[in-house]
């Protein structure tokens, strides 16, 4: 029956975890009260499903593959780890989550509009695998022919890219970036979906460590893309795409080491999110979750400047702007500590493991690591044990815990963690 | 060395790493004490040092597969790799043998032993404490980094 859920936490028998409130919409797509920011899009994703009435919704952020799996597992909802929603048992279904399963169900008889609509919903719940059966592959007139077309193969490729990750981005030299290229080549007659893609492309080199010349190249693509699409916007979209395109810009003078440039572009980015006046939620949090990777993106922008305490104050500006997002905290982390504010540092990790995943084991971790240097090594020997039985194929914490000092308190511990990692 | 080399080297340590024999093998040392796991290698015609043997030979398979890539990209494969718990679990028994000698023919001791699989435990424990080795590191992808960049 449908809202079971809803029910067993009104009854008073069993209050949720933390975790579980924060990213509530994530198991069945109920809102939650608080949460972060990607969290609460899912609302949005599903008005626009719900309403057709109502624009597309897409937020910028993908959640890596892993990220569904990880949050099922750690607060002990097993049953909804699948790799379709028609697999989580009909008893646990919501209302809303059964109506995005009949979608599914008919899925041939939708329109293109509203296929994209439903991929939109599956992507942000990370259901990147069942997106790339659902989708087939467009060939380039289909594409080029209309721009519902063109979404649905630039998300099916976001799905496929994202599916594929494993690890950091900058890792990901191997990526197959063919069908997001495609999208990009569509330009101006593409839309936004074609910016979507070629900043992709951009970002994605960036990071990669695509030489200057193709960063240049990809750069001009995307200024071009984006001149002619925000010629055609409306305002707010317009200066949504144009804060999005001078964020992923910075990235080349930054490979030159031009930090002037870098300043501008990154300027420009900021005052073109700050000049968003949204008109309704849904716009509300695009300006909200725009804003959220600028200033991140400024707080690495003022570490790579050697600016430590702009990069304070910008760290702390997101974890105003996204408090119940756990990266956030894991961020002012690393800056405290870059600051050599070892006890401040383990504060806002220690804040992170409370939210939870995905920062769970690597906050705890990391606070285990400011309370070492602390020289705390008890303290330290718990966030360390807590890391590792958070994340079972654990390789940091239980070397941590070996190289604690030998005590015979914490012989116990490492002798325990020597049974204990995952061999 | 290309990304596929990369690749191909984690592969190629994850295949040994969950081969049925080893990973059988590995369960029973991981659950036992010190002092057996030692004992484990003192009866040459035991099917346990054997095992013993096999389980070393693994990592010293692995050594030479990521001795195979250049310094720069080893990393790749210690970020995914427990090198340094491994040779902690298994340092009962290689001591034993260093002692006993490896030849089991012959009663000289084999300092030498497991030399590879040392080697590049010692290179695992440096790159620890390099920056990137102070990372967070897993077995499993993780849905976030330490840290941001």
């Amino acid at each position: 029956m449908p809202g079971t859920r809803q029910t067993e936490w009104r009854s008073g028998q069993k209050w949720p975890p933390l975790p579980e409130l924060l990213l509530r919409p994530f198991i069945d797509l109920e809102p939650c009260g608080q949460g972060p920011l990607y969290a609460r899009g899912i609302e949005q994703y599903w008005n626009a499903l719900a309403e057709e009435c109502r624009p597309q919704f897409a937020l910028q952020r993908a959640l890596p593959a892993i990220f569904r799996a990880q949050f099922l597992s750690e607060i002990g909802r097993l049953d909804d780890i699948v790799e379709d929603p028609r697999q989580v048992p009909a008893p646990l279904r919501s209302a809303r989550w059964e109506t995005l399963c009949q979608a599914i169900d008919s899925w041939h008889e939708l329109s293109a509009d509203r296929k994209c609509r439903v991929v939109l919903l599956l992507h942000a719940l990370c259901f990147y695998a069942l997106i790339s059966r659902l989708v087939f592959e467009l060939d380039d007139t289909e594409i080029a022919a209309d721009r519902c077309q063109a979404e649905l193969a630039y998300w099916w490729a976001s799905a496929r890219y994202m599916s594929n990750l494993r690890g950091r981005a900058k890792d990901y030299v191997g990526a197959d970036m063919a069908d997001i290229e495609r999208i990009a080549r569509l330009g101006r007659h593409g839309g936004p979906v074609a910016v979507n893609a070629a900043l992709k492309l951009l970002v994605h080199a960036a990071k990669t460590g695509a030489p200057a010349d193709r960063l240049r190249g990809l750069q001009a693509q995307a200024e071009q893309t984006v001149d002619a699409v925000v010629a055609e916007a409306d305002v707010f979209t317009g200066r949504l795409l144009l804060s999005r395109y001078y964020r992923a810009a910075a990235f080349v003078p930054q490979r030159q080491g031009l930090r002037a440039d870098v300043i501008r572009m990154m300027d420009l980015a900021e005052q073109y999110a700050a000049s968003l006046i949204p008109s309704d939620d849904a716009q509300e949090l695009l300006y909200l979750e725009n804003l959220h990777p600028v200033l991140e993106s400024r707080t690495k922008e003022a570490l790579w400047l050697g600016d430590l305490d702009l990069a304070l104050s910008r760290a702390r500006s997101v974890v105003d702007l996204d408090p119940y997002d756990p990266r956030t905290w894991l961020e002012l982390g690393e800056v405290r500590s870059r600051r050599g504010e070892i006890a401040e540092a383990a504060e806002s990790y220690a804040v992170a493991a409370t939210l939870g995943p995905p920062a769970s084991a690597i906050a705890r971790h990391m606070a285990g690591t400011c309370y070492r240097d602390l020289g705390q090594p008890m303290l330290a020997g718990f966030f360390f044990k807590e890391a590792a039985e958070a994340d079972g194929r654990a390789i940091s914490p239980h070397d941590a815990i070996q190289a604690l000092p030998d005590v015979p308190v914490i012989a116990a511990l490492k002798a325990w963690s020597l049974r204990s990692f995952s061999f | 060395m290309s990304i596929a080399d990369i690749q191909n080297a984690i592969s190629q340590s994850t295949a040994l790493r969950t081969n049925p024999g080893y990973h059988g093998f590995m369960t029973i040392v991981h659950t036992s004490e010190p002092l057996v796991v030692a004992a484990m290698a003192t009866n040459t015609s035991s099917v346990q040092y054997g095992n013993i043997r096999m389980a070393v030979g693994v990592w010293e398979q692995i050594a030479q597969i990521v001795g195979k890539l250049s310094a720069a990209d080893r990393p790749q494969v210690f970020q995914c790799t427990p090198v340094s718990l491994m040779w902690k679990l298994l340092l009962p028994a290689i001591e034993k043998i260093r002692s006993a000698g490896a030849d089991p023919s012959s009663p000289t001791a084999s300092p030498g032993y497991a030399g590879n699989f040392e080697k590049l435990k010692d290179e695992y424990n440096a790159w620890t404490q390099t920056p990137a080795g102070k990372t967070y590191s897993t077995d499993a992808a993780q849905a976030v980094h330490a840290f941001f960049g």
